[in-house]
C-alpha cells in the first residue's frame, strides 16, 4: 500500500461559486426581507402577541409537514395526510363523546393514522403502486370515511376541557401548547434526521436506493417508515386541530396538503439544495405563516393570499428544479 | 455515401470513452464493430446517431465535415440508429411506430391514418416480403423478433443512407436471427451503409465487409474482407489482447510469484452446484487470504456468479456455504453480517450517492460502528473518514466534498473504503466487479495493491474483470467462464494472456 500523505484541509480550497451562495440564501433572504416589510409596513405585526400568534397559527402545519419531510427523504410522497388530519381530528373527539377516556382517545386517533400510513406503504412497498397514485387513492377514501363516520357534521360538545387545553393551553399564559409541540416535533425530528443512523439510512434510500440496498440498509422497511411517519405526524396535528377548534371537522385538514407540499419545497430549496430536510421545511412553513399572517394585517383578501402562496412554490421548485435532479415519482 | 469519423475523442469526466478513433463506413458495405464491455462501442454509436457530441474529431459525409447537435440532426442527415431496445412506444401499433415523427398529415392537422398504414405496409413488403407482420396490432402484444422488424422499418422509414444496428440479434431467436441476417445483406446490396455491432463474432465474421476492433476507446485493429481471413479465436485475441499495447504488463512477462497459501487456511466461500439464471458453477472453494480471478466474454457468466456470492437471492439453487454456515437463501443484510462485501461495477449506480460527502458515502455500510445507540457520533465519523482518505491516498479536497466531483480512481477507493469504515477485518470477503473501470493508470495499481493487501490480511478476494491484464496482475488462480458455466480452471503458474484467451474461447491447444 502506497503511504503517501495526502493533505486535508478542512475547508473546501476552492471558492464557493455565487451561484451556490445566492440558491443556498434566497429564500433565507426572502423571509427576512417579508418580515422586515411587514415589521415596517404594518404597526400590529411586530409585536410579542403576534409572534407568537404566528407560531401558533403554523404549529399544525409544520408538524404535517415535517412528517411529509420523513417520507421525501425516502423519495416517497404522501398525499393522503391532509385527510388523516381530519380523520384524527374526528376520531378522537368522536370517541370522547361516546365516553372513551381522553388518553385512549388520542392513542386510538394516533394508531388511526399510523395505521393509514402502513396500508399506504404496504401498497406502495409491498404491491408496487407509486406512491403518489397509492395515497392520493387513500386520500379520497379517507375523505368518505370523514363524512361517514361524522355525517357529514361537526362533532362537538362532550369534549372535556383537558383535551381542549391540548389545543388552547399556554406555557406560563404566554407560549401556546401547539406551538410548543411543534418545538419539540421539529427540535426531535432535526436530531433523528440528522444525527442518528436512521436519518442517515432514509436519505440514502432516498438518495440511491439500489447503492443503500448493497450495503446492506434494510431498504423496503425505510420506504415503510417514511410513509408510516408521514401519517402518524398528521394525526398528531389533527389532534390538535380538533382541541384548538373545540370540535371535531369532516373536511379539516384539507388544506394542510398543499401547505405542507409548499413548505417541503420551500424547504428543499435552502440548506441542502434538493433535498428534504426538517429544518428547511420548518423555515418554509415559517416563510407561509409570516405571509399568511402578514397578508391578512395587511388587509389581503384570502383568494389574493392564495395566488401569492401558488406563485411561492412555483419558483421554489424552479429553483430546485434547474439546479438539482428533482425527481418525485 | 460514406460517413467518415476521424480521429473522434471522447472524455466523460474521469473516462477516456473514445481516443482518438477514425473509422470510415462506405456504401454498400457492412462494417461491423467489437469489443468488450466498456470498449465504447456505445459511445460511437451515440457519437455517429447524433446522441452525444465528440469531444474533439470530425465527421464527414461525401467530403462534406457535418455535426450532430442531435439524433433528428443525424437522421435528417440520413444516419438511422436501431438502437438495442426500448425505442418503440409501447401504445402505438406497428404502423404508427414506424411513421412516428414524419406522419402524413391530411387538412395540416390531423394524421392521415390510411397513408400511415399504406407507408407502412409498403415497407414492410418490400424488405422483409416473407415476413406476415400485424402491423395493426399495438406493439407492446407482438414478439420481440416482430418488435425488431418494426424498430427496423421504423430507421429505414426515412430513407437512411447509413444504417447502424446495435446488437440487433441479442434477443431473436435462431429463425428470426437468419432473416434479419437476410436483410442485412439486401440493404448492403442497396448500396446502404451498413454498421452493425454484435456480440456473436461469428455473424461479424460472417456479414461485414470490414470489421474495426476497439479495445479500451481505442481502434486495434482494421480488417477487410478482401484482405483477411479472420477466425472467431482471432478476433477474441484482437479484443482482448492487451500485451502489445500496453506497457503495465510486467506480471505477464516476468515470471509470476507465487504466493504461498497456508494449508490450513479457512474455506471462506464453497458452492456446489449453484446456479442462477445466467450461470451454473458446478463447484469452487475459496481459501481465506487467496485472491480469485474470473475472467469470461460478455455475457458468460462470470459477472452474475460473482454478484450472486453477495447476493445470494440472484442464484436460487444449489449450495454455497459461508465460512461453515449454509447462506443459500441469505439476504445482503445476513451475508454483510456474517463478512462479506460487495464492490460492484458501475459504481454511482450501485455504490454511490452522488450528491452526498465522501464522509457520507465512505460511512454508509458501517456507521452503525460509529453510533453508539444509533446517534451518530459526528467527531468519530469525520476521524474515521480522515483516517481512511489518508490511508487509501484518496485525492480530495475535503472529507466534506462531493464524491461526484472526484475522479474515478478516487470514487472507487472511496467505494473499498466503505467496507473498512470502523469495520476494518470484519469482512472476510472481498468481491470485486470490474474494480479499475473508468480508473487512470496510476490509481489503478494502487486498487490492485489495495486488493492484493486485503487478501494479504486474511480476506478471501474475488475478482470478476475483463481486463485480462488486470486478473493476471492480481489474482493467485483464475476460473473462466464459457456460456454460463465454469470451464476452465487455470494455476498462477500456468497464467499467459494466451491462455486466458483460449480458456474464454474455447480453444484447446
Amino acid at each position: 500500500m502506497t503511504m503517501t500523505t495526502t493533505i486535508v484541509p478542512e475547508k473546501p480550497s476552492r471558492p464557493i461559486r455565487l451561484g451556490t451562495l445566492i440558491q443556498k440564501y434566497s429564500t433565507l433572504a426572502v423571509l427576512i426581507v417579508l418580515f422586515l416589510a411587514f415589521a415596517i409596513g404594518t404597526d400590529r405585526f411586530f409585536t410579542g402577541t403576534n409572534l407568537v400568534n404566528i407560531l401558533q397559527q403554523i404549529s399544525m402545519l409544520t408538524i404535517v409537514a415535517v412528517g411529509l419531510t420523513f417520507g421525501f427523504a425516502a423519495k416517497e410522497m404522501d398525499l393522503s395526510v391532509g385527510y388523516v388530519v381530519g380523520l384524527a381530528g374526528l376520531l378522537a373527539p368522536l370517541l370522547m363523546v361516546a365516553g372513551v377516556p381522553i388518553p385512549l382517545a388520542v392513542l386510538a386517533a394516533l394508531g388511526a393514522g399510523l395505521g393509514v400510513g402502513l396500508i399506504n406503504s404496504a401498497l406502495v412497498v409491498g404491491v408496487g403502486v407509486p406512491s403518489l397514485i397509492a395515497t392520493l387513492a387513500a386520500g379520497s377514501i379517507l375523505w368518505g370515511i370523514n363524512f361517514m363516520i361524522s355525517g357529514g357534521r361537526a362533532i362537538y360538545g362532550g369534549i372535556p376541557a383537558e383535551y381542549l387545553s391540548i389545543g388552547q393551553g399556554k406555557v406560563g399564559g404566554i407560549l401556546p401548547y401547539p406551538a410548543l409541540i411543534m418545538l419539540a416535533v421539529v427540535a426531535t425530528s432535526w436530531f433523528v434526521m440528522e444525527r442518528t443512523t436512521f436519518g442517515r439510512y432514509l436519505y440514502a434510500v432516498g438518495g440511491n436506493a439500489r447503492a443503500a440496498e448493497l450495503s446492506g440498509i434494510k431498504v423496503r422497511s425505510y420506504r415503510v417508515y417514511g410513509l408510516a411517519l408521514s401519517s402518524l405526524f398528521a394525526a398528531i396535528s389533527g389532534i390538535i386541530l380538533s382541541a384548538r377548534l373545540g370540535s371535531g371537522q369532516p373536511n379539516g385538514g384539507e388544506t394542510y396538503l398543499l401547505d405542507g407540499l409548499a413548505a417541503v419545497f420551500i424547504g428543499m430549496t435552502m440548506l441542502r439544495p434538493g433535498t428534504a430536510t426538517v429544518m428547511g421545511t420548518f423555515f418554509g412553513a415559517l416563510l407561509i405563516g409570516i405571509m399568511n399572517n402578514g397578508l391578512n394585517l395587511v388587509g389581503m383578501d384570502t383568494y389574493v393570499q392564495s395566488i401569492v402562496k401558488g406563485i411561492i412554490i412555483v419558483i421554489a421548485v424552479s429553483v430546485v428544479s434547474r439546479t438539482t435532479k428533482l425527481k418525485l415519482l | 455515401m460514406s460517413i467518415v469519423l476521424e480521429n473522434i475523442t471522447k472524455q466523460w469526466p474521469g473516462t477516456l470513452a473514445l481516443d482518438g478513433v477514425s473509422i470510415e463506413v462506405v456504401e454498400g458495405r457492412v462494417h461491423g464493430i467489437v469489443g468488450e464491455n466498456g470498449a465504447g462501442k456505445t459511445t460511437l454509436v451515440s457519437i455517429l446517431s447524433g446522441a452525444v457530441q465528440p469531444t474533439a474529431g470530425t465527421l464527414s459525409m461525401a467530403g462534406q465535415s457535418v455535426a450532430f447537435e442531435n439524433p433528428a440532426a443525424a437522421v435528417a442527415n440520413g444516419v438511422s440508429l436501431v438502437s438495442q431496445e426500448g425505442s418503440l412506444v409501447p401504445h402505438l401499433t406497428g404502423a404508427e411506430n414506424i411513421c412516428l415523427g414524419f406522419e402524413p398529415v391530411k387538412s395540416r392537422f390531423f394524421i392521415n391514418r390510411r397513408e400511415v398504414q399504406r407507408q407502412a405496409e409498403t415497407l414492410a413488403k418490400h424488405w422483409f416480403p416473407d415476413t406476415a407482420i400485424e402491423l395493426n396490432r399495438k406493439v407492446d402484444e407482438l414478439a420481440y423478433a416482430d418488435q425488431k422488424v418494426i424498430e427496423i422499418l421504423r430507421a429505414l422509414h426515412s430513407r437512411p443512407k447509413v444504417l447502424i444496428l446495435d446488437e440487433p440479434t441479442a434477443t431473436l431467436p435462431a429463425k428470426e436471427k437468419q432473416s434479419l441476417w437476410t436483410l442485412i445483406r439486401q440493404l448492403s446490396d442497396a448500396g446502404m451503409a451498413v454498421v452493425l455491432i454484435s456480440h456473436f463474432l461469428q455473424e461479424v465474421i460472417d456479414l461485414c465487409d470490414e470489421i474495426t476492433v476497439l479495445q479500451d476507446g481505442r481502434k486495434v485493429s482494421h480488417l477487410s474482407a478482401e484482405h483477411h481471413q479472420v477466425t472467431e479465436r482471432q478476433l477474441i485475441d484482437l479484443m482482448l489482447n492487451r500485451g502489445q499495447a500496453s506497457e503495465q504488463h510486467r506480471s505477464l512477462n516476468s515470471a509470476p510469484t507465487e504466493r504461498t497459501l497456508a494449508d490450513d487456511a479457512e474455506i471462506v466461500v464453497d458452492v456446489r452446484s449453484w446456479q442462477g439464471a445466467r450461470f451454473h458453477m458446478d463447484g469452487l472453494t475459496v481459501r481465506s487470504g487467496e485472491i480469485l480471478g474470473l475472467i469470461g466474454l460478455t455475457g458468460s457468466g462470470h459477472f452474475e456468479f460473482a454478484q450472486s456470492l453477495f447476493e445470494p437471492r440472484l442464484a436460487g439453487e444449489g449450495h454455497y456455504r459461508f465460512k461453515g454456515r449454509d447462506v443459500g437463501r441469505a439476504s445482503v443484510r445476513d451475508m454483510k453480517r456474517y463478512g462479506a462485501a460487495l464492490i460492484p461495477d458501475h459504481r454511482m449506480i450501485n455504490a454511490m450517492i452522488g450528491d452526498w460527502t465522501v464522509r457520507e458515502n465512505m460511512s454508509m455500510a458501517g456507521i452503525q460502528e460509529a453510533s453508539p445507540l444509533g446517534i451518530v457520533h459526528a467527531g468519530r465519523e469525520r476521524t474515521e473518514t480522515r483516517r481512511l482518505i489518508k490511508r487509501l491516498n484518496i485525492k480530495t479536497s475535503s472529507t466534506e466534498t462531493k464524491v461526484v466531483e472526484l475522479s474515478g480512481g478516487n470514487k472507487q477507493k472511496v467505494s473499498v473504503a466503505k467496507w473498512q469504515f470502523a469495520s476494518e477485518g470484519k469482512y472476510k470477503l472481498f468481491v470485486f466487479l470490474e474494480p479499475t473501470e473508468g480508473v487512470d493508470v496510476g490509481a489503478k495499481r494502487e486498487i490492485h495493491d489495495l486488493i492484493t493487501s486485503l487478501a494479504e490480511k486474511g480476506a478471501a478476494v474475488i475478482v470478476a474483470s475483463s481486463d485480462l491484464l488486470e486478473i493476471a496482475h492480481v489474482a493467485d488462480r483464475v476460473v473462466a467462464f464459457r456460456n454460463g458455466r465454469d470451464a476452465d480452471q487455470i494455476a498462477r503458474c500456468d497464467f499467459s494472456e494466451a491462455v486466458f484467451i483460449n480458456a474464454i474461447a474455447g480453444v484447446t491447444q
